[in-house]
């Protein structure tokens, strides 16, 4: 397996941040062979950290710079050139949705999915919402074509999609009670929530005060 | 996704997904390469707004997003070998495969023959009567 280490000239001298240390710090993490591809501002990388620190599993961070994702070298590990990219052992896991089922699977505890096969689709349902509903038309190679092919402004393009599907995974809470997307433990619902959540209002200036369910929940998780 | 997932939970046999959680995993990347990275970019609301809103031509919008993606299975499938996309026996992946390489052909123009494994799968999956069962053509509501 041909193991990819890009090197660069390191953009500021901290290369980890000191809340993540502290987060393996206090929770005794467990060592482990991962190797997580990701970009800081890929809303699909930070839903694999958050799993993976949820899990308590150390991971190595292989820094992905805009357009390394593009390079032969990538497109071996994940012919789509998105991140993440998982490595494990010597196998690559790719696409966040089945990432994190294989962490929850290998790793049950804390347990990331209700067991009751219907709750379960549910929370699945909400993930996929963000997943596959919403993140895949703001991503950067969309808007990259929206502004130089259709002359588009990417927030005007971008937030109808995303309002529309804070609009649905509101009203999909709507009913549910708890601290977080599904009551008081954090599930999936809660790992993709949160970056396409954080996503909304930094890079296209939706007020998620507009979405209270999930504003309330996004407060409760951002602690 | 999750529809198929409680299904095959819920109706074990004939099982959808391997049972070694690596190669499941694969299983459901391959379901999602068509999931998040292919579909969303070609349905209806997408195209609808590109063509009123952009100007643009609906074909020729999506076309580029399905043929990455395309390569992207090809290519993800490429040292595997059976009938199907893993092997001899169908999977999910071939439950994702199906509509997303049909809708290419029909409303993109794409030739899946660009595509060896990818046509091949495609072929032997449209010999199941299961597959044959679910086409658009053969649903009540079926419009030409």
């Amino acid at each position: 397996f041909f193991f990819l280490m890009i090197r660069r000239p390191p953009r500021s001298t901290q290369s980890r941040s000191s809340a993540a240390s502290d987060v393996y710090k206090r929770q005794n993490m467990q060592s482990s062979e991962f190797v997580l591809y990701s970009s800081f501002r890929s809303s699909a990388s930070w839903r694999a950290r958050i799993a993976l620190n949820l899990k308590r599993l150390k991971f190595k961070y292989a820094r992905i710079y805009p357009g390394d994702q593009l390079k032969e070298d990538y497109i071996k590990i994940n012919p789509m050139k998105h991140v993440p990219a998982l490595v494990v052992g010597d196998q690559v896991l790719v696409e966040s949705m089945p990432i994190c089922e294989y962490l929850n699977e290998i790793y049950p505890e804390p347990a990331l999915l209700p067991k009751d096969p219907i709750r379960k689709a549910r929370v699945r349902a909400f993930c996929e919402i963000i997943n596959s509903g919403m993140q895949p038309l703001q991503n950067g190679k969309v808007i990259t074509r929206i502004e130089s092919e259709y002359q588009g402004k990417h927030v005007e393009w971008a937030k109808p999609w995303i309002a529309d599907g804070l609009r649905a995974l509101e009203a999909f809470i709507s009913k549910e009670t708890g601290k977080y997307s599904f009551g008081d433990e954090v599930t999936l619902a809660d790992v993709f929530l949160l970056p396409q959540a954080s996503a909304a209002q930094t890079r296209f200036g939706i007020d998620i005060n507009d979405y209270p369910r999930i504003a309330q929940v996004v407060k409760n998780l951002n602690e | 996704m999750p529809i198929c997932e409680y299904l095959e939970e819920t109706y074990p046999e004939p099982g959808l997904l391997p049972k070694d959680p690596i190669r499941k995993a694969r299983v459901r990347a391959f379901c999602e390469m068509v999931n998040s990275g292919m579909q969303p970019l070609q349905n209806l609301k997408v195209l609808q707004r590109i063509e009123s809103e952009y100007h643009g031509k609906g074909a020729e919008w999506a076309k580029p997003w399905i043929a990455d993606g395309l390569r992207a299975l090809e290519a993800f499938i490429s040292k595997e070998t059976g009938k199907y996309t893993f092997g001899d026996q169908v999977t999910l992946a071939d439950v994702f495969l199906i509509p997303q390489a049909l809708s290419a052909q029909a409303r993109f123009g794409i030739d899946l023959n660009d595509y060896p494994r990818i046509a091949e799968v495609v072929k032997n999956l449209n010999e199941l009567p299961e597959f044959e069962a679910a086409k658009p053509q053969n649903q009540p509501d079926f419009e030409a």
